[in-house]
């Protein structure tokens, strides 16, 4: 939660403790705010009042640390470069997965097939990723115009591009999500393969989300993830509440979405025959809350 | 500062008014008529446009009537109007990417009404009766969704960065579907787009992008 404080003003302002890591976007908008700052115009008598406005926005948005560090010029790298996300490597997500009790069971027969992170998660700078997703896009149909994606399409889709899987293989931008993206990438490697063709998009980000949260929050410190897929999420997370951990653990990592609908109808009683059908069909049309009153 | 009240009991369905002015109750008097403008206006319609056809219309009802409950009863109540912007920044990309799927099955099934027998629960009312629509409706009715959303990207990138990133795929997949209901093409797509054509038996290549 964030803290308030009052400068001398008896403006409220943001202190720097409890404060989140900045994501990149934010950071970006720091180093520019910065720019702005040091602005020689500011410094004409004129422009005290504006200046004065932009230091408290500044202030509220930053905390003082950040703001003094603009205001006296002392470069700090990490204002000015982007910062390092610091992505989780496949070797490491599979170290979490082998240190965990509950996960090293469900992966421990893909593990024993040869399936690993390790090698899988490729982290690029930004310059070859964005090489990496044009290659990816070429030769596909653009849905913009029914042709192949050209050279300068592919570049600017590229940018709205965090990562993306090519079969088996992940390829992830290092300047861009966080570091559980990686944790998240790595999961969908582990799922049962027919498992996203049964349940569709929506399901299957879902219980990829419900897990990368649990193997965050088994790390020590906890690995911070913020609210992607949310709605998929919480979608899930009522699915756990109601068929158990277990029985989606088991439907996700072992293929077994037969024992998983059968317990949601048995779950739904007499009358619940098909619930889990259409569960499935609300969630593949993206009405999550229509998909959770069901349960 | 009060709690959010719950509903009354029993299976009557409450309108979007009496839900709004409940929810509205955990605002500061200050905000309230915002808030109740926010509820009725932008967030309950599209949380609550499936009521008609759900099978549990109440138990829907009140899905969505705690789950905003909860949280503005976790804010501090000078925070509770922010949670309703931002739920409102929600509602409208859940709503534009339901659009887009929609207009995106119904282009496709308006070229190809043969899979139609395949489509199961891609044809929804909507996509149904965009289906039936000339083809050039259909591509201007997408073209105006892709304003839309390219006006909500720039709004909440500007004003809501964190809420922007977490909902980002929301948008791309949102921005491919639509370019595929203007364009009619579909020989590569993404999420829940890829699901529909692998179920009809055409998938696209897959855009594998998070």
């Amino acid at each position: 939660m964030t803290r308030h404080a009052r400068d001398a003003t008896g403006q409220e302002e943001r202190t720097d403790e409890d404060r989140p890591m900045p994501l990149a976007h934010e950071a970006e908008q720091i180093a520019h705010d910065r720019g702005r700052l040091d602005d020689r115009r500011l410094e004409q008598a004129q422009s005290a009042p504006l200046r004065v406005a932009m230091v408290r926005q500044a202030q509220h948005a930053y905390g003082n640390r950040a703001v003094g560090r603009m205001l006296s010029r002392v470069p700090n790298p990490a204002l000015e470069a982007k910062p390092a996300i610091g992505h989780k490597t496949g070797k490491e997500v599979d170290a979490y997965l082998d240190a965990s009790p509950f996960f090293k069971k469900l992966v421990a027969d893909a593990v024993k097939a040869g399936k690993k992170a390790d090698g899988h998660v490729h982290i690029y700078t930004k310059a070859d990723f964005l090489t990496k997703c044009e290659a990816y896009l070429k030769g596909k149909e653009n849905p913009n115009t029914g042709a192949v994606f050209t050279d300068a399409e592919a570049t600017e889709f590229a940018k709205t591009v965090n990562a993306f899987q090519e079969a088996s293989e992940i390829h992830v931008n290092e300047e861009r999500g966080e570091a559980a993206t990686t944790v998240h990438e790595s999961m969908h490697l582990f799922a049962e393969a027919s498992v996203v063709d049964k349940v569709g998009f929506n399901v299957n980000e879902g219980m990829t989300e419900y897990f990368t949260r649990k193997l965050c929050a088994e790390q020590t410190p906890a690995i911070p993830r913020s609210d992607y897929y949310s709605d998929q999420h919480k979608s899930v997370k009522k699915l756990v509440g109601y068929a158990t951990e277990d029985v989606v653990a088991a439907a996700y990592f072992g293929g077994k979405l037969a024992e998983l609908g059968a317990a949601v109808d048995k779950k739904a009683g007499a009358s619940g025959a098909g619930t889990y059908a259409k569960w499935i069909g609300y969630m593949k049309l993206g009405k999550y809350a229509e998909a959770d009153a069901l349960l | 500062m009060t709690n959010v009240p719950p509903l009354p009991a029993g299976e009557v369905v409450p309108s979007f008014q009496e839900l709004a002015e409940r929810l509205a109750s955990a605002v500061p008097d200050g905000d309230r008529e915002t808030a109740r403008s926010l509820l009725a206006e932008r967030i309950l319609p599209s949380a609550l446009g499936g009521l008609a056809e759900h099978p549990r219309p109440r138990r829907l009802t009140e899905v969505v009537y705690e789950d905003l409950g909860e949280r503005l009863a976790a804010a501090a109540p000078d925070e509770r109007l922010d949670i309703l912007h931002e739920a409102a920044e929600v509602s409208e990309i859940r709503a534009l990417a339901a659009s887009a799927l929609g207009l995106a099955v119904a282009r496709y099934l308006n070229e190809d009404p043969n899979a139609v027998p395949r489509a199961g629960v891609w044809l929804d009312a909507e996509a149904d009766r965009w289906r039936q629509r000339p083809r050039d409706d259909i591509a201007a009715e997408a073209e105006r969704r892709l304003v839309e959303l390219e006006a909500w990207k720039e709004r909440v990138q500007e004003q809501r960065p964190a809420l922007y990133e977490t909902r980002r795929m929301d948008a791309v997949n949102a921005t491919l579907a639509l370019q595929s209901a203007r364009s009619g093409s579909f020989g590569t797509a993404s999420g829940p787009l890829l699901d529909f054509l692998s179920e009809v038996g055409t998938p696209g290549q897959r855009l594998d992008i998070h």
